[in-house]
């Protein structure tokens, strides 16, 4: 099961925990609040674990330093790159762990993306993912190339915006299309400063 | 609409039956879940530091008899199921009026400081009055925001006035500013920050625009 499956799974199980719990705050039962509270207390941990394995499977990616072709390279690249998409918004939809999960996994796709404007085609191979059925990814991979193809991008990230509104999808496509209609700049060109 | 609407909410959370109420229950519960799961995954870090500090070097699920000791003691979670309380009690009648979540009912008055403005609006009665018994889990939420470089920026009364600022359940006000806190355009920046590099109109444009998008401004 990917990341980014087990983590949805696990604010469901938060939901039902707390849905117990919540109801025996003023228990004297102090053996079965006890219980709950541990169980809680592994989920917590499974929650960390999980954000962990998922920001170090991105991390060994980008560190790899292999003799693989230039075009192995950015394939890997670009698997990490749409592996972090899908993770970011896992994180901000069932957590709304913005300020540090999604933050730090945006970090780490940006990272990618210096990387993989260093070989081969540049960042112009992520317009691949501009057809990934995910919207988070389309519009992830839109926000770095919208100074590049603006035409084919700003029309992908209008339509995200409308369908995925008020999730991290839609929020991503809204900001980058902002900053490119105010200061004409793509998240690469903030990057490259 | 109701087809509209089933599509945004994207096909693991679509509700079974597909109505219109259940697919606005949906939202509610969403947005409501959401925030409160970090919340939970706080405090439950609170727990985890308190075992490991007063059992050291013992292991976690050793000891449950001060785990019920902690559970006791831990107002964390008592303060986040009256935030939840007060929160749900807020989405369960839909997205509101801008003009519903503003403090005065005598049309716009401006300060010349937040402690000006706390010191005539934040009165227990005039809470109450709005929102019931629901008054302890609510804060005080600026659509421009009023610190960093926004208050070198604006003036005092630009920045604390009854349009600039709204009352939301604690609970969403942290909803908003997980929004805030999330990455921005600029990796340089978060999205507070870097919308403190726009004009007070476009921050403000935005400001509703975060509310709305989160179902607690219609």
């Amino acid at each position: 099961m990917d990341v980014d499956e087990s983590i949805v799974q696990l604010g469901q199980k938060l939901d039902a925990w707390w849905d117990g719990f919540s109801s025996m705050l003023d228990s004297e039962d102090r053996v079965a609040q006890g219980d709950a509270l541990l169980r809680g207390i592994e989920i917590a941990k499974e929650f960390d674990r999980l954000k962990t394995d998922g920001l170090a499977a991105i991390t060994a990616l980008i560190d790899r330093h292999d003799l693989a072709p230039d075009s192995e390279r950015a394939a890997s690249l670009i698997r990490g790159f749409e592996f972090g998409a899908r993770l970011a918004d896992t994180l901000h939809d069932e957590f709304r762990d913005t300020a540090d999960g999604e933050t730090k996994v945006m970090r780490l796709t940006d990272a990618i993306v210096k990387a993989l404007d260093t070989i081969g085609r540049g960042r112009a191979a992520l317009a691949v993912l501009l057809d990934d059925p995910d919207p988070g990814v389309r519009a992830l991979a839109g926000a770095y190339l919208i100074d590049l193809l603006p035409e084919r991008v700003g029309p992908i990230l209008h339509q995200i915006e409308e369908e995925a509104r008020g999730r991290s999808a839609g929020f991503r496509a809204h900001w980058a299309l902002l900053a490119w209609e105010r200061e004409g700049k793509s998240r690469f060109n903030y990057l490259s400063r | 609409m109701a087809g509209r609407d089933r599509r945004r909410l994207g096909g693991k959370f679509r509700p079974k039956n597909g109505s219109v109420a259940s697919i606005t229950q949906e939202i509610k519960n969403r947005i409501n879940r959401r925030e409160l799961r970090l919340n939970l995954v706080a405090a439950l870090h609170i727990g985890i530091e308190a075992i490991a500090n007063l059992i050291p070097g013992v292991d976690v699920a050793a000891d449950v008899t001060m785990a019920v000791d902690l559970a006791r003691t831990a107002t964390e979670f008592r303060k986040l199921a009256i935030d939840a309380t007060a929160a749900l009690d807020f989405v369960k009648e839909g997205p509101h009026s801008l003009e519903n979540l503003q403090i005065s009912s005598s049309g716009y008055e401006e300060f010349s400081s937040y402690d000006q403005f706390v010191k005539g609006e934040l009165s227990q009665a005039r809470m109450t009055k709005r929102f019931g018994g629901a008054a302890y889990g609510n804060q005080y939420h600026h659509i421009v925001t009023q610190g960093s470089a926004n208050r070198e920026n604006f003036s005092p009364q630009q920045l604390q006035n009854t349009d600039n600022i709204i009352i939301l359940p604690t609970l969403l006000h942290e909803v908003v500013n997980d929004e805030y806190l999330g990455p921005s355009p600029d990796p340089n920046m978060n999205m507070y920050q870097w919308l403190q590099t726009q004009s007070y109109d476009v921050q403000r444009e935005e400001g509703l625009r975060i509310l709305r998008e989160l179902h607690i401004l219609n």
